[in-house]
């Protein structure tokens, strides 16, 4: 039977981590899944760690809590979080709500149906959507997705997406490459994997804009992106 | 090569090819050859605008999935009580 395992890196979610948990352990509960929950958490001043704490009195062992001292970045979230999965299918997902954990079962549907390597949520492909932002935000998301599929000539609707489920083998390989940071990381992973000939596929997720918390969106975001941009540009 | 060496070494065959035909060329050539960069730009910008503009008149916004979820996180809070934690 196939094992799940989440990574939820997380900084100030003190009120979304209970939140997606339950969400998810519900929805592995209903839909007969093993799933468990690794949180890698970057010593938040909101006291996030002390509701995982909290949390792990409920759930057990399947929650595991990795403490880190400071905020190290995705890409190692990713990699620390690696090492402490024990399934052998990773999700990555964003811990904000902004990802609903319902679209799970699409995603190992779709994997399973077609065997491929890595399932991709998309926010536009049909029945994919949002919810909440401004107009603002969605011509800066879908001009940064057109801005990288012409220049970087990727064929993937969603390309800066978060919500994605992998084989555990096909991380592990990918992400050990992956040198971007911020959105063009995610970027990364896909062109990695299409080079070295892994399969990704597509489901259709409504993005939700997170309700509680801050976003950690900023000007500086898009100057990050557009390097990374810049950068991917030359390596592939 | 990388993609950014292929659109280099696109871009610069282009360019040399544009600039042979510019100092070559005369009358109506030399014309059409003049304005061929400003008409590629148009034309790139003109498929963005197309490009950007469809896909976001195809963004959907889904008012019923935040509902939802507003109902989920009292479930869960109702959850979490049931079961005495402090968060």
């Amino acid at each position: 039977m196939s094992k799940y395992s989440v990574i939820l890196p997380t900084y100030n979610e003190r009120e979304n981590l209970p939140i997606i948990t339950y969400l998810i352990f519900e929805m592995a509960k209903k839909n007969n899944l093993d799933f468990e929950i690794i949180i890698i958490e970057d010593n938040s001043p909101d006291g996030t760690l002390q509701v995982a704490q909290e949390l792990k009195k409920v759930y057990g062992d399947k929650l595991i809590i990795h403490f880190r001292e400071k905020k190290l970045g995705l890409g190692s979230a990713y990699m620390d979080g690696i090492k402490l999965c024990h399934g052998n299918f990773i999700v990555i997902m964003d811990a904000d709500l902004s990802h609903h954990p319902k679209y799970l079962v699409d995603f190992i549907k779709k994997q399973k149906t077609t065997n491929c390597d890595i399932v991709t949520g998309s926010r536009y492909i049909d029945k994919g959507g949002v919810m909440n932002w401004g107009f603002d935000r969605k011509l800066t998301s879908r001009g940064a997705n057109f801005l990288a599929s012409t220049t970087l000539g990727v064929k993937c609707s969603d390309l800066t997406g978060s919500f994605r489920l992998y084989k555990r083998e096909v991380l592990e390989k990918v992400i050990k490459d992956v040198v971007s940071r911020g959105y063009a990381f995610q970027m990364e992973i896909i062109i990695r994997a299409r080079q070295y000939g892994y399969t990704v596929e597509e489901v259709p997720i409504v993005f939700v804009e997170r309700i509680f918390g801050e976003s950690k969106l900023g000007a500086s975001e898009f100057q990050i992106y557009l390097k990374g941009l810049w950068k991917l540009l030359w390596t592939f | 090569m990388s993609r950014g060496t292929n659109l280099f070494v696109a871009f610069s065959i282009s360019g040399i090819v544009w600039i042979v035909t510019l100092f070559l060329s005369t009358g109506y050539v030399n014309e059409v050859a003049k304005s061929m960069p400003t008409y590629a730009l148009i034309l790139y910008f003109s498929y963005a605008l197309f490009k950007v503009g469809g896909d976001l008149a195809r963004l959907k916004d889904y008012p019923e999935e935040a509902q939802s979820l507003q109902k989920e996180v009292e479930e869960a809070k109702r959850f979490y009580k049931e079961k005495g934690l402090k968060l």
